[in-house]
């Protein structure tokens, strides 16, 4: 049974007995399982969470029940994550799929960022969508995040049906490369499923505290 | 306070190039990287071999990638061109070292130094004496507390001789021996056992490994294949000269490998101290039974 698994039953328990503590509620992850390239179950529910916004307000998973939702590993400081920025790549998508129902969010698990690092890189990046605290890093483990950018989809039914990669362009040089979030999206809305679910993602190491 | 420091000298470094600031050059972050460029001969006969080396030197805890970068990263990209039809090979890889990074994210790369090779050839319709150039331009990524991008392009004199004259042997024989071997592996399969299931998705690998003398330090870097994800790997010392590999393979949902067999690499160090390396092939597939 693999961490997301362990940690999907775990949070399910706790959100079953009315978890209302303000932290999302990650402690049977706290035991670091060594797991050299954790791989994402896809198809298992996507982990629950809880984080702050930007503005400090709560965001959980479970607010967009029935949604499709993306979740995009963000650190202010990665240049992976600046080039995205700066060809508009996640702001283009994000805004691409709001009309078509799809919640766009960010997470931070940078271990020295906060609430602040992130309203100034939405501010910078005139973003779509708020970046999540977690620089605890316990939704980073949760989901297995390794990169700056890694991203995953979450399908309406709450499973994960991505996780990886943004595109196929790691070194930013190749012409005409392959988002890997758009086919999924594209494939979620149509009512297929996702072809290519799962992909290594690239990017910075996630600057974890542990 | 140290790695602190560091790393706001880092991020200072990375906002001076994004922002028109009037910094001066001097409190400017020293050099993360320094690379040169050189060749392995002196001159090269038209249609003759040589090897292009690129020295990357790094701060003190900072590393760049190996070809697999782990769970993170990107490799060091050397690009060649020349005018007049030199063709370039692939990059020569010394064995790398692995890092744990916070998280338990494994990278696989160099710290200190590292020197990488790239087999040339000459354009055969070219007189001798004449003088070419070959353009090698140098990317990178630079981690430690943060990762930072950099690049370097060097335009190298080629002088074509009558003959191919060496050049630089004692610094290109050091590293080249430090690029894992491929061939006769410098030690025997003992014993392999392990392939995907039936599905193709995932399954556990063992390999025994016997040397003719001491070895210690053994250690296994896995394929670059994108498709494919390594867990559970262990590499146990089973006596002087022996050791066991273990590690899970499974291929990424929705994709496949990019062959049936991947090429992992088995780093060790020899009685005598030396660092050595050699191309362990891995076959995913069951065989097919008779």
């Amino acid at each position: 049974m693999n961490r997301i698994q362990i940690f999907a039953l775990a949070t399910i328990a706790l959100v079953g007995v009315g978890c209302s503590s303000g932290t999302a509620s990650t402690t049977a992850t706290a035991s670091a399982e060594p797991s050299a390239t954790a791989v994402a179950s896809i198809g298992a529910p996507a982990p629950a969470f809880s984080l702050t916004d930007q503005t400090g307000k709560r965001v959980s998973l479970a607010d967009y029940s029935g949604k499709i939702v993306v979740l995009e590993w963000i650190n202010p400081d990665c240049p992976f994550v600046q080039r995205h920025a700066r060809l508009k790549t996640m702001d283009t998508l994000a805004r691409k799929y709001e009309n078509a129902g799809v919640v766009w969010l960010g997470i931070n698990s940078t271990n020295y960022m906060n609430d602040a690092s992130n309203a100034k890189w939405i501010a910078a990046n005139s973003l779509p969508y708020p970046v999540l605290d977690d620089h605890t890093g316990e939704v980073g483990h949760a989901y297995g995040a390794r990169t700056t950018p890694n991203m995953y989809v979450i399908d309406a039914k709450g499973r994960l049906v991505y996780e990886g990669a943004i595109d196929n362009d790691p070194g930013g040089e190749a012409g005409g490369s392959v988002n890997y979030v758009d086919v999924a999206l594209t494939e979620l809305l149509a009512g297929k499923p996702v072809t290519t679910a799962q992909t290594k993602p690239y990017g910075c190491s996630v600057k974890y505290a542990n | 306070m140290r790695v602190l420091a560091i790393l706001l000298l880092a991020v200072s470094a990375a906002c001076h190039t994004a922002t028109t600031s009037d910094v001066p050059a001097t409190a400017a972050a020293p050099q993360l990287v320094t690379a040169k460029a050189l060749l392995d001969v002196a001159t090269v006969r038209p249609g003759q071999a040589f090897t292009v080396g690129v020295e990357l030197e790094m701060q003190p805890g900072w590393h760049v990638y190996w070809k697999n970068p782990g769970d993170a990263g990107l490799p060091v990209s050397i690009r060649i061109s020349g005018d007049g039809g030199f063709s370039a090979g692939q990059i020569g890889w010394p064995v790398p070292v692995r890092f744990m990074q916070p998280g338990d994210i494994v990278g696989y790369g160099y710290t200190d130094a590292v020197f990488l090779t790239v087999p040339v050839t000459a354009p055969v319709g070219v007189a001798p004496g004449e003088k070419r150039t070959i353009h090698v331009d140098v990317s990178w990524l630079v981690c430690k507390d943060v990762c930072l991008p950099g690049k370097a392009s060097f335009d190298v004199p080629v002088t074509i001789g009558t003959q191919s004259t060496p050049a630089n042997a004692a610094l290109f024989d050091r590293w080249r021996e430090l690029v894992p071997s491929s061939g006769p592996t410098p030690f025997e399969i003992t014993r392999q056992t392990g392939a995907l299931d039936a599905e193709g998705r995932r399954g556990e690998f063992q390999f025994t490994l016997a040397w003719p003398g001491g070895v210690r330090d053994v250690e296994w870097f896995p394929s670059e294949d994108p498709a494919l994800a390594f867990e559970g790997v262990s590499v146990r010392m089973t006596g002087d000269r022996t050791a066991e590999l273990t590690f899970t393979a499974s291929v990424l949902a929705g994709q496949r490998p990019a062959s049936d067999n991947f090429e992992s690499v088995i780093a060790f160090t020899t009685s005598d101290g030396r660092r050595r390396g050699a191309v362990l092939p891995v076959r995913l597939a069951a065989r097919r039974s008779a």
